[in-house]
């Protein structure tokens, strides 16, 4: 329909030798100039990019999620190569939660020496996400953002309450930020605003809105992505960054995980329930999905290469349905 | 409200300015309407005529059709917005399961079992499958009859009756005709029948056309010269993405640019996008299910009934029907949960639905009567609230007066959330009472109510 005045930003993940890096080929996410499906394919240049999730160290995770990474989940290099060759994870997302205090206090050093292993296992792009202790994760990303120097990889995330030290250490070594707030549009904006009069270029963020589960707050994170997106084409340059969600987050939800037989089988809840959180997100034009589980990775996928992509599904006929007895 | 200035409306008022519509002029009225934050009809003199032209230019334009009769009937469309937070929408895409008319007699009764025993009670709704959608995979006009005998002896939830032929469809409406069951579905071919049929048993048809919108619209029209008021498009499905961006098409042909022709609530079927030969074919109806949700089908009919595959789409669809102005809320205030006495433990939450139930549901399965504090929040869940500084120490000291705490218990403690754990000192120091920091989440006050209890 080419309705709007404006257009997303294309932001560039990873970097290959070339350009000083040396991952196998560059990420681009953004450039949209409508929402998913309302306009034509021209209006979507970039189909919407999985991250796998992956941790240094362990950490407590349902069963169901924990299964298909059993023989790795204390190798980060390995756990991150059975995302991308098994599983098709078109990025990684590293969370580097050993550095919190409370957690193994490990030291910045030791955070970036895991880095580099992943980095050395995959040459996918790399998300790198903090503990999320607010005086920790400054020096952390200090070190891994230089030891990754010229990686162009995303530092997840900066906050309203820490994001200078990680938007300068993101501007001297040449890296990416995702800007972190919660369900909130003005917030969203006011952080975009405070990380750009810093001298990050629009193009060096990714915003991430809260990606709530679905029955918890989802609503709110549906309507706050759709708003962002719409304010962006709309023309409000504070808006124009593209957006990233955190899908495993859908795992919180108790229904995805508690024992319970009325509610069939854990094995299915789980996955489904990260598959419907992810491709609600993802049609209200969410960029980057960092996921979990193989099956949910699957589903948005086919998702993905159908709506994104023009790839055809099989589709029964609907006269030959009315005739089964099924 | 669709677009009427306020000068338009005014125009149609009595214009004395009696003031009974709680404004004091009808100018002042007027412009209130045309906001959306007063009712025309709260005017009791409006004329004949006025009402006539306020209630087509106030209509949604996407029409109201009603399946089924009675407490069960269902309404699907009257939506006004394209997107939830322009207002919100109005009514929840229907669930329809589908059995086919090929099935034993006690097979039918089972499966229409198994979806009527369906049910999830969340937030004060009960959360369940809507509709039955009969196959006439049999081609067979008597057994077809049959069937709809079955159904209407086992459920009163109303019916789909799905058949191209005609003859099929007619002796099915003979039974339930009555019960307002949408018909599916009228098509290029057999167009006139089937809207004879719709006319004569006042039933809303549904017309499937998966050609251009065009060849739809035409076919739309056919059916309203005709006569039939009550209609339901099914743009066909061959492929995901062109069925989804008809539908986002449809939503803004008729919203956007107030076509009346595509102004008509949707039926779409996500049971055709399984494959057997499909590894993954259980969870992908439901995604697909889930994205014709999100854009706007107003009808998703799926295969077989199992919980983990329809959990995911109630809950998907109570979230997103919800008014996005409105935070869920219960009243504030000391409630008991079980069979309570003065030595019950006392706990302090939000006031925001979600959290309410989720806590009280919690307490309950730790068997341990309790009393829950729930202080005003706004409806804010504890974390936002928290976060926001609406769950403080002060909040809660006032509760505990508000609510007279004191004469419900004889002891003088009281659990926390663990998210809120920073503001215990500050709570002890206010109150007098001794504040025991819970669990982050709730679902581990199982375990810890009834440790607490025992020591
Ligand atoms: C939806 C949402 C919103 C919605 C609110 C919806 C609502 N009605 O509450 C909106 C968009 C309005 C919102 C606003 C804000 N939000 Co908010 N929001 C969320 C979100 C996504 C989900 C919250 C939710 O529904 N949780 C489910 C309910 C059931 O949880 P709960 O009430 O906390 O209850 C649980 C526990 O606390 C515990 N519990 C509850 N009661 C009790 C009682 C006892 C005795 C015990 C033992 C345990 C217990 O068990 C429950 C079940 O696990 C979360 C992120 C997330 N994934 O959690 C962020 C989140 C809570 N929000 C956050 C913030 C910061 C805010 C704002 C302050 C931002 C702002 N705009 O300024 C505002 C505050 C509101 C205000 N202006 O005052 C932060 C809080 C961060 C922090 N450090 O705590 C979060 C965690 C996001 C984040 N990761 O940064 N938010
Ligand atoms: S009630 Fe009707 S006539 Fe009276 S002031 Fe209001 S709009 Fe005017």
């Amino acid at each position: 329909m080419g309705r709007w005045a404006g257009r997303i930003v294309e932001v560039k993940i990873g970097a290959t030798k070339a350009e000083g890096g040396s991952r196998d080929k560059v990420i681009v996410v953004g450039g949209e100039t409508d929402l998913p499906l309302f306009g034509s394919k021209e209006d979507l240049p970039n189909p919407p990019i999985i991250s796998m999730d992956i941790f240094d160290c362990k950490i407590p995770l349902p069963k169901v999620l924990k299964t298909p990474f059993i023989e790795v989940l204390e190798d980060p290099a390995e756990w991150a190569k059975l995302c991308v060759n098994k599983y098709g994870a078109d990025m990684i997302s590293l969370h580097l939660v050993s550095t919190d205090p409370n957690v193994l206090d490990r030291s910045p050093k030791e955070a970036a020496k895991t880095v580099e292993d992943v980095l050395q296992a995959v040459k996918v792009p790399l998300i790198i996400g903090g503990s999320g202790n607010p005086e920790k994760d400054p020096k952390v990303f200090e070190e891994v953002a230089k030891v990754t120097e010229g990686e162009r990889c995303l530092l997840s995330s900066a906050t309203l309450d820490v994001y200078k030290e990680i938007a300068a250490a993101a501007l001297i070594y040449g890296h990416n930020v995702v800007a972190f707030t919660p369900v909130d549009v003005n917030l969203a904006k006011h952080l975009n605003r405070l990380l750009m009069n810093m001298g990050l270029p629009p193009d060096k963020i990714v915003m991430d809105p809260t990606a709530a589960s679905l029955g918890y707050g989802h609503e709110y994170s549906f309507s706050v992505i759709e708003r962002i997106r719409l304010g962006g084409l709309q023309g409000d340059r504070d808006l124009q960054m593209p957006i990233l969600v955190g899908v495993t987050n859908a795992w919180g939800a108790r229904e995805a995980w508690l024992k319970d037989p009325s509610l069939g089988p854990r094995e299915y809840r789980g996955p489904i329930w990260e598959a419907v959180t992810g491709i609600t997100y993802m049609l209200a034009g969410a960029d980057i999905l960092m996921m979990m589980h193989p099956i949910a990775v699957s589903l948005v996928k086919r998702v993905i290469n159908n709506v994104f992509r023009g790839e055809k599904t099989s589709i029964k006929e609907v006269y030959e349905w009315l005739k089964e007895a099924m | 409200m669709r677009k009427l200035t306020p000068m338009q409306i005014y125009m149609l008022l009595p214009k004395t300015n009696c003031g009974e519509c709680g404004f004091p002029t009808c100018l002042a009225f007027a412009f209130n309407v045309a906001s959306g934050k007063a009712n025309v009809f709260a005017c009791p003199y409006l004329s004949d005529e006025a009402k006539r032209k306020l209630s087509e230019a106030l209509a949604p334009p996407i029409k109201l059709v009603t399946i089924g009769v009675g407490s069960e009937a269902i309404k699907i469309g009257g939506e006004r917005v394209i997107h939830r937070h322009e207002d919100k929408f109005y009514n929840p895409t229907a669930i329809a399961f589908a059995i086919s008319d090929l099935l034993s007699e006690e097979e039918l009764r089972k499966q229409i079992a198994a979806i009527e025993n369906t049910k999830l009670e969340r937030l004060e709704e009960i959360l369940k499958p809507d509709l039955i959608a009969l196959k006439g995979s049999s081609e067979n006009p008597e057994r077809f009859a049959k069937a709809v005998e079955t159904i209407l002896e086992t459920t009163s939830l109303p019916i789909i009756l799905c058949s191209f032929n005609p003859k099929v469809m007619e002796e099915g409406l003979k039974l339930c005709g009555s019960k307002r069951p949408l018909i599916y579905a009228a098509t290029k071919d057999n167009l006139e029948s089937m809207a004879k049929l719709a006319i004569e048993y006042d039933c809303p048809l549904a017309i499937y056309e998966p050609g251009r919108l065009e060849s739809l619209a035409e076919l739309v029209k056919k059916a309203r010269n005709m006569g039939v008021k009550d209609l339901v498009l099914d743009v066909g499905f061959n492929d995901l993405r062109e069925t989804l961006e008809k539908l986002v098409l449809l939503r803004h042909l008729a919203i956007g640019e107030e076509k009346r022709e595509y102004g008509y609530p949707t039926i779409t079927f996500p049971s055709l996008a399984t494959t057997e030969s499909d590894a993954l074919a259980d969870f992908w109806e439901v995604t697909v299910a889930t994205s014709f949700m999100i854009r706007y089908a107003s009808i998703i009919v799926l295969n077989s009934i199992k919980p983990w595959r329809i959990l995911p789409l109630l809950i998907l669809r109570q979230g997103i029907f919800r008014d996005p102005r409105i935070h869920p809320r219960v009243k504030p205030g000391l409630y008991a949960i079980g069979n309570v006495n003065e030595h019950s433990p006392c706990l302090v939450t939000s006031n925001y639905a979600l959290t309410y139930f989720t806590v009280k549901s919690d307490i309950e399965a730790s068997k341990v009567p309790s009393y829950l504090l729930v202080v005003d929040t706004g409806g804010l869940s504890v974390a936002s609230a928290f976060a926001g500084g609406k769950f403080t120490a002060e909040k809660i000291a006032e509760a505990i007066e508000e609510y007279k705490v004191k004469e419900k218990v004889k002891h003088r403690t009281m659990i926390i959330p663990g998210l809120t754990a920073k503001i215990s000192g500050k709570l002890e120091e206010l109150t007098n009472w001794k504040v025991i920091v819970g669990p982050r989440d709730s679902s581990e006050l199982r375990v810890f109510l009834r440790k607490i209890s025992t020591t």
